[in-house]
C-alpha cells in the first residue's frame, strides 16, 4: 500500500517534514519495525536559507546533508541532488524487514525518475506499506507514477493510517 | 532456458514493482509498454513474451478487449489480469476473455509469485478467496436469478455493468429510450436490487 498527504492547509515551511519526522520517531519508539528516511530542515536564522539534511532511519552514520551552500542572494536549487542519491543508497539496504517505510518526498528529483522514487516502487513491490508526502506542485507527476496504488489520506490521519497497517500484519 | 515477459501498465509503478518480481523469478528481459498500442506495436518487432501481465485499465484501446489481439500477437503467452479491481465478476471476465490468471494488485507479492508460476504450469490461477466466490457464484447458478432473464434484459444488464447510460444502451440495441428504461424496471424487479447503482453491481458481481 502506497499513501500520500500534502498539506493543503498548513503552509508553513518543512511541516511535512516536521509531521513525518515526529510520525517515524512516535512509532520507531512504540518498537515497530520503520524504515526510510525523514528530512530534517536547520534553520540558520532569518538572513539565511535552511541547511536540509536527510535522516536514514536505522542508520547509525551521520545525518547525509543534502542541501549546498549557493552563496548570499543565490536564487537557484539548493539540493545536491548528489548527496541525495547517496542518502537514497544508504536507505535502501535498510528496508528488509520493516513493517513501514516513510519516504521523505516525492519531490522534483522523484517526479524526473531520480531520487527515492526506485525505492518507493521496490518497497510497494515487496508489499511493504510506504506513507509519503507529496508537494502540491508534484501531485500531478506522482498520480502519473502511481495511479490508483495510491492512496491519498489526511495529514491528521498519518498516525491511524501507519498503525492500522502495522495491526494488519500482526 | 530464458524467460521473457511483457508488463502492460500506465503507471510506472507497476513496472517498478513487477518488474522486480519478474526479474526475481527468471524473467529477461522483462519488456515494459505504457498503453494496449504501445504492447501491439512491440509484439510486432520483440520476440513474443512468455508471460504478460495485463493492467484493464488502461488508456485508449485497453480493458478485457486487448486479451484477444495480444494473443492474437503472441498466441504462446500467458496473460495474467493484474487489477485494481479486484470484484469477482471481472476475474470471471478476464478468463472468459482468455487470459489464465486474475490478480488483485493489492495482493501481497507473495501471490504474484504463486501467480506466476501457476501460470507457468500451465494452470489458471485466482487468488483463494476470489476462486471461493466465484465456485460460489456458479454453484449458485441452478437458483440464479439471470436464468429468469430474457435475452434481451441480459443484453440490457451487461450493457449497464459496461457503465452504459440508458440512452446508449437504447441506441446500441436499436430500441427506444423507454423500451431501455423498461427493460431497467423489469430486471430491478427481477433481480430484487434497487437503482442502476444496484444492477451495475449486480452485473459486475455476477460476470454478465
Amino acid at each position: 500500500m502506497l499513501a500520500w498527504f500534502t498539506n493543503d492547509t498548513d503552509t508553513t515551511p518543512g511541516a511535512a517534514d516536521l509531521a513525518l519526522e515526529a510520525l517515524a520517531a512516535d512509532l520507531r519508539a512504540r518498537g515497530l519495525p520503520v524504515a526510510g528516511a525523514v528530512q530534517r530542515n536547520l534553520d540558520l536564522g532569518p538572513d539565511c536559507a535552511c541547511d536540509m539534511e536527510m535522516i536514514v532511519l536505522g542508520d547509525p552514520g551521520d545525518p547525509v546533508r543534502i542541501s549546498q551552500s549557493l552563496g548570499p542572494g543565490a536564487q537557484g536549487c539548493r539540493l545536491d541532488t548528489g548527496a541525495l542519491e547517496e542518502a537514497v543508497a544508504r536507505t535502501a539496504p535498510r528496508l528488509a524487514g520493516a513493517g513501514l517505510v516513510v519516504i521523505p518526498k516525492f519531490g522534483r528529483q522523484e517526479a524526473m525518475g531520480r531520487g527515492f522514487r526506485d525505492l518507493i516502487g521496490q518497497a510497494v513491490a515487496d508489499g511493504q506499506p510506504v506513507i509519503l508526502y507529496v508537494p502540491r506542485q508534484q501531485q500531478a507527476a506522482f498520480l502519473d507514477f502511481a495511479g490508483d496504488l495510491a492512496v491519498r489520506i489526511r495529514p491528521d490521519q498519518l498516525r491511524s493510517w501507519c498503525l492500522d497497517r502495522f495491526a494488519a500484519a500482526s | 532456458m530464458t524467460k521473457r515477459a511483457l508488463v502492460i501498465d500506465d503507471h510506472p509503478i507497476t513496472h517498478l514493482g513487477a518488474s522486480r518480481l519478474l526479474r526475481d523469478l527468471g524473467y529477461d528481459p522483462v519488456g515494459q509498454a505504457m498503453s494496449g498500442e504501445e504492447a501491439l506495436d512491440q509484439l510486432t518487432r520483440d520476440p513474443a513474451p512468455d508471460l504478460i501481465v495485463l493492467d484493464i485499465s488502461l488508456p485508449g484501446a485497453g480493458g478485457l478487449d486487448l486479451v484477444a489481439p495480444l494473443l492474437a500477437a503472441a498466441p504462446d503467452a500467458r496473460i495474467l489480469v493484474f487489477s485494481m479491481n479486484d470484484q469477482t465478476g471481472f476475474a470471471a471476465r478476464a478468463l472468459q476473455a482468455g487470459a489464465q490468471g486474475f490478480l488483485s494488485k493489492n495482493a501481497p507479492p507473495s501471490d504474484f509469485r504463486d501467480a506466476v508460476r501457476t501460470l507457468e504450469a500451465g494452470e489458471f490461477y485466482l487468488a483463494p478467496k476470489q476462486a471461493m466466490a466465484l465456485a460460489t457464484l456458479r454453484a449458485g447458478a441452478a437458483g440464479d436469478p439471470l436464468g429468469a432473464l430474457s435475452d434481451r434484459e441480459r443484453q440490457v444488464l451487461a450493457l449497464i455493468g459496461q457503465g452504459h447510460a440508458l440512452q446508449a444502451i437504447a441506441d446500441q440495441l436499436g430500441v427506444s429510450y423507454k423500451t431501455a428504461a423498461n427493460t431497467s424496471s423489469a430486471l430491478k424487479k427481477k433481480l430484487g436490487v434497487d437503482g442502476i447503482n444496484g444492477l451495475m453491481k449486480f452485473a459486475l458481481d455476477s460476470g454478465v
